[in-house]
């Protein structure tokens, strides 16, 4: 809203509002105030980020979180130069932001939800950001800040009442489409029953706990090519739903590998890593998408 | 504002934000544990034994204490568990139903909401959660509650969200789970279970009531 800058006019009357002409009038303080408030940002978040981090360790559901940040600094370091070309002109919207993180923060903490004080952590540095640097730099900063949400895994509660939703889900039409293909089987909740023997969709099985991973792998994939806005949203979108059907298949070939080939199926690479299966589908599935989505667009823009 | 105002606006904030954390009272005990025990032997019709089979009401490791009683009357049985959680600020001693059952490898988990008056009659009556288990080809259905106080609470989200409230505003972080089981008739229709448990639940509420409401 009020401007920190000298005008660059002052400086240079060629100057381009926005250019790096501006930004040489600037000098470095906001940024250095920009590096001294996301350091104290970081001190006050370090019970978060511990917890977090604690979180990425023991799940291996929620390892991708060690990722997050690295890929967040590149999407920043890919935008460095318009970052530095930016004018920097502080808003005051940024602060009510940085009172909403800090309420949020207290909330959580004392209210024991750290999905409350983790969310608060992007909303903390894109408030921070807005009030120093303005809505320019934010606006080629956002990305890589909201990419963080990534990280954050989703609520106990949630996860698992989406788990078991998902569990009989994935069941239901690993059921359906085995009797299409002629298979034998009744479905009883979670459990498939063959003739040879009883499956159950456990919930390492569901794909659910991988969502966030899938939905950052999307969103990075989207980001890192050269793509307008709408192919990146739909590659950022389509990766859960793309996840879901790779793990259906697998949950499927499975199925079908037990009935034709016994206990053995179960024991095979795809089974046991069916984490890193589900991901490498889903990976291809991107990229098939990614291509057809590109061919759409080349064809509209010619 | 200039930037250094601005840098000096924010370190406040988050200065403010720091000391709050700090100088938050810790959290205390509301429950005594004792007062789990004033859950009578007789609730109405129904006689109790102290005792519940774990494969049907499944003891939670994150529970501080808890009262089980084996319950029987009028040509039917039913398993009753009042389970207190304390120091709920740490969330791997936080009590869920979602925890319980998907750990101890139940087949089915069927959710069954239904309605019940806990209280007197001008009390509103509340919709509780109730699911449909299949343990090794055996149903059971098993109805429950959280409370806080004498509040009672159907909803994991309203739940956690009055402890929350709690948390914040009275460091309080007790509560209790009571969960009422009945066996299920494989072909009969739930209305016939559920009878059972809508009968039993408000006497135990109204025995719990009394000694822990606040």
């Amino acid at each position: 809203m009020n401007g920190v800058a000298t005008p660059a006019k002052a400086v240079d009357e060629n100057a381009v509002p926005g250019t790096v002409h501006e930004r040489a009038a600037v000098g470095p303080m906001p940024w250095l105030a920009l590096g001294v408030a996301a350091t104290a940002a970081l001190a006050l978040y370090a019970p978060v980020i511990a917890g977090m981090v604690s979180d990425w360790s023991e799940f291996p559901n929620l390892s991708h979180g060690f990722a997050i940040p690295f890929l967040s600094a590149y999407l920043l370091w890919t935008r460095r130069r318009l970052l530095t070309e930016a004018p920097v002109r502080g808003s005051l919207w940024g602060l009510p932001l940085i009172v909403l993180a800090v309420g949020m923060l207290v909330i959580g903490s004392l209210g024991a939800e750290p999905f409350i004080a983790r969310v608060s952590l992007p909303v903390a540095l894109f408030g921070i950001v807005l009030f120093l640097m303005g809505t320019s730099v934010t606006r080629h900063a956002w990305v890589a800040i909201a990419y963080l949400v990534f990280m954050i895994p989703l609520p106990y509660l949630t996860l698992k009442a989406l788990t078991n939703k998902s569990r009989v889900f994935d069941a239901g039409i690993t059921a359906t489409v085995l009797g299409w293909l002629g298979v034998p089987i009744f479905q009883d909740g979670v459990l498939l029953h063959l003739s040879n023997m009883t499956l159950e969709v456990a919930d390492e099985c569901s794909s659910v706990p991988a969502i966030a991973a899938l939905l950052a792998l999307g969103a990075a994939f989207g980001q890192m090519q050269e793509r307008p806005t709408w192919v990146r949203v739909v590659l950022t979108v389509a990766a859960a739903p793309l996840g879901l059907l790779s793990n259906i298949v697998r949950l499927i070939l499975t199925s079908l590998g037990a009935y034709y080939l016994g206990p053995i199926a179960l024991n095979n690479v795809i089974h046991k890593f069916n984490g890193t299966t589900v991901f490498l589908a889903t990976v291809i599935l991107l990229v098939v998408l990614d291509a057809a989505l590109a061919r759409i667009w080349k064809r509209s823009s010619s | 504002m200039n930037t250094g105002w601005r840098l000096a606006v924010t370190l406040l904030l988050f200065g403010g934000g720091a000391a709050w954390l700090q100088l938050a009272p810790p959290v205390k005990a509301a429950v005594n544990p004792v007062s789990l025990y004033a859950l009578p032997m007789t609730l109405g019709e129904w006689s109790g034994a102290d005792g519940v089979p774990d494969e049907i009401l499944p003891k939670d490791p994150s529970e501080k204490l808890s009262v089980r009683r084996t319950y029987r009357g009028v040509g039917h049985v039913a398993w009753v568990s009042v389970s207190l959680f304390a120091g709920q600020d740490e969330e791997a001693r936080r009590g869920s139903i979602n925890k319980i059952y998907p750990q101890r490898n139940v087949s089915l988990i069927e959710a069954i909401p239904f309605t019940v008056r806990l209280g007197a009659p001008s009390v509103s009556p509340v919709t509780l959660p109730a699911v449909l288990i299949r343990k090794e080809y055996e149903p059971f259905l098993v109805a429950y509650w959280h409370q806080i106080g004498s509040s009672v609470y159907g909803g994991e989200y309203g739940f956690r969200l009055a402890l929350m409230r709690d948390l914040i505003f009275a460091r309080r972080a007790d509560s209790l789970l009571i969960r009422i089981a009945t066996p299920a008739s494989p072909r009969g229709p739930v209305a016939d279970d559920l009878a059972v448990v809508t009968g039993l639940a408000p006497l135990v509420h109204a025995a719990l009531r009394q000694e822990i409401g606040r």
